[in-house]
């Protein structure tokens, strides 16, 4: 069955193309029966009958496990089926923007980007204690919808877009940024793979940048399995330190050091973002001082404006960490190098350092 | 190119810091901080760098071994629970692809295999330190024993010395008369019983608690206890930071610095501040949670 000539996938009535990837195209449509408006996503299945034998069994064993899933951070499936060749899944329609977009436009405020990135940890908890794991969290499968509310999309098919990426090719196509250390080494995965890839997309919101930056892939996957992250506060120092073990326990190398559950993860960013609230309203409530604001405090209050553009674009360029220093390393060995700590200033010592 | 330098290097490990839940490794790291911070007081921001470290921080010093020494010391008389070790060695400057500047060279790695030997309260410094601090200072360098060799990771064998604190507690008993009065101006709590007995070996110093209606009692930034039931702490000679909370109240700060077998009674009533200081106090109270925090 041709994609184009889609008007009907079993009850549910195309209404129009929502979006197009590389596992097949989301749908708005209608559910006739139930009179309701659904997104309707389309799988295209390999073409080898084998392959597609297995790959039909394994979707319809995946989508029902992630059916049953029922939590305000995760899309509810509503139905699966098949038309023809295709595939599919009817989903809740969510009138929100992917996270991914969002963070197009650079580092995002502090309490907003924890604040989602908490609900998703939420989310993901619920469906890792039904022993559904996503296998494929990055900023694209994370929906914001009313501004605020995280929604965590493309639970059970996320495997098979892995999966069919690989088997097709015979490499990964994808960028592999998201992926764990165990993923990228191709070793048997659990949740604490999706808390991992959870870790690289709280990293990436709080400083628009990414935590291991390769010129290619392999150096990228290098880097995931062996080599030790940045900090979130080597790009803005004014980020509290708390955020900085929060994410380097979110992104050990090794399963058995990270996170046991998604609901850790979340419990700390909830602290995280508590202790942020009452600091702002204690500065709001003192109003005979002048208000003093650090870049991550006028962020969040900026959402959205030029403003936040404009402090985004400073810290990202006043963050570069390498500025005049000579020698770059890429560490293999956690002790050969040490970083300097970011709460203090240390510029006239290695001035004097590198004169003598 | 840039050419190695030799500095003292002094690795202040928390132990089982990987261990610990998120929000406690946040409490030590803020409170590590901290005392780094007072540590490197004294010298100038020229003489030190101040490093990450996985489980802590390391304080590279230019300003030679016999300050390293010093800083050390007071490291390990504010927070007696850290593992401390200290080595003299190369270190250079240069920059990582993906966590910015800092330092490399055997200084730091030797210093941080003498760290991992120590252990808590025990101030540990390698022989390359010895020598160092002996070459600068020789008085100094007496006060260090050898207590053995420890053999790394990497077969790599460290002979270690301890600070004998006999030898260095006749340096303290200065700074102790200075810091002891100072406090009693600033804070004005009752201090009763002094002894300023010194007799070898160093006995600990005894801090008598008499807390209406109660407090949680922190030493050096690790919580000891609510008193009352508490009614005293054993604690190491030398340099500490003693404050005692009750929610809803400004907190009692003390810096004290107590002699060997020394005795030191902290009476104090929390009392309920006037209404016109209520909102500063929730502010500070907001604050100091925020600090814990790392904010």
């Amino acid at each position: 069955m041709s994609e184009r000539a889609l008007a009907q996938l079993g009850r549910y009535r195309i209404v129009a193309e929502l979006g197009r990837g590389n596992m097949g195209v989301v749908y708005q449509a209608e559910d006739v029966q139930l009179n309701r408006m659904v997104a309707v996503k389309t799988i295209i299945a390999p073409a080898d009958a084998p392959e597609h034998a297995e790959y039909d069994a394994r979707f319809y064993q995946e989508a029902r496990a992630a059916g049953g899933l029922n939590h305000p951070n995760l899309v509810t499936i509503h139905d699966i089926g098949r038309e023809g060749s295709v595939a599919y899944m009817a989903m809740e329609l969510l009138d929100g923007v992917e996270l991914r977009d969002l963070m197009k436009r650079g580092r995002l405020p502090l309490s907003f980007a924890l604040d989602i990135v908490a609900q998703a940890a939420e989310g993901l908890a619920y469906a890792h204690e039904r022993g559904v794991i996503h296998r494929d969290i990055k900023p694209g499968n994370i929906m914001v919808v009313r501004g605020r509310h995280a929604k965590i999309m493309d639970f059970g098919i996320a495997r098979m877009q892995v999966s069919e990426v690989k088997t097709q090719t015979g490499a990964i196509l994808g960028s592999p940024k998201y992926m764990s250390p165990e993923q990228v080494a191709g070793r048997r995965v659990d949740h604490r793979s999706d808390v991992f890839s959870l870790g690289i997309v709280l990293f990436e919101a709080v400083t628009g940048s990414a935590p291991f930056q390769a010129p290619d892939v392999g150096q990228l996957m290098y880097q995931i399995a062996n080599v030790p992250h940045r900090s979130p506060s080597t790009a803005d120092p004014a980020l509290p330190p708390m955020l900085d073990l929060i994410v380097a326990r979110a992104l050990e190398k090794t399963a058995d050091a990270r996170y046991q559950s998604a609901a850790e993860l979340a419990a700390d960013l909830r602290v995280c973002i508590t202790a942020i609230d009452a600091v702002r309203g204690a500065h709001r409530a003192d109003s005979t001082e002048a208000t003093v604001m650090t870049p991550t405090d006028a962020a969040a209050s900026a959402i959205g404006s030029d403003l936040e553009i404009a402090i985004t674009g400073t810290s990202a360029s006043g963050g570069a960490p390498n500025a005049g220093y000579a020698t770059t390393v890429i560490n293999t060995d956690v002790r050969a190098f040490f970083p300097l700590s970011q709460r203090f200033d240390s510029t006239v010592a290695m001035q004097r350092l590198g004169q003598g | 190119m840039l050419t190695p330098t030799l500095a003292s290097v002094i690795v202040l490990r928390m132990p089982d810091f990987a261990r610990r839940s998120v929000r406690d490794q946040t409490r030590l790291k803020v409170d590590l901080e901290a005392l780094v911070a007072l540590a490197i007081q004294p010298l100038s921001s020229a003489d030190r760098i101040i490093l990450d470290t996985p489980d802590g921080a390391a304080i590279a010093v230019l300003g030679g071994p016999q300050a390293a020494l010093e800083m050390a010391e007071r490291a390990q008389a504010a927070n007696p629970s850290l593992c401390i070790g200290t080595n003299h060695g190369a270190i250079k400057r240069a920059s990582d692809a993906l966590r910015g500047p800092g330092l490399m060279g055997d200084g730091i790695a030797a210093g941080v295999m003498v760290a991992g030997a120590a252990t808590p309260g025990r101030l540990l410094v390698s022989r390359a330190f010895r020598d160092a601090l002996e070459a600068h200072a020789p008085a100094h360098a007496a006060c260090l024993s050898p207590v053995g060799t420890f053999t790394d990771p990497d077969v790599r064998t460290h002979e270690l010395f301890a600070v004998d604190r006999s030898a260095i507690h006749v340096r303290n008993r200065r700074r102790f008369v200075v810091g002891a009065s100072s406090t009693a101006a600033i804070v004005g709590v009752g201090l009763a019983t002094w002894s300023f007995l010194r007799k070898d070996p160093v006995r600990p110093a005894i801090v008598v608690f008499e807390i209406a209606p109660r407090g949680d009692v922190v030493v050096d930034g690790v919580v000891k206890g609510k008193s009352p039931p508490l009614t005293h702490l054993e604690l190491i000679p030398g340099p500490h930071k003693i404050e005692v909370r009750n929610a809803g109240f400004p907190p009692l700060y003390l810096d004290v610095d107590l002699g060997s077998g020394e005795e030191m009674t902290i009476r104090h009533s929390f009392t309920r501040p006037k209404p016109a200081q209520k909102s500063r106090s929730t502010e500070k109270k907001l604050r100091g949670w925020w600090n814990s925090l790392g904010f």
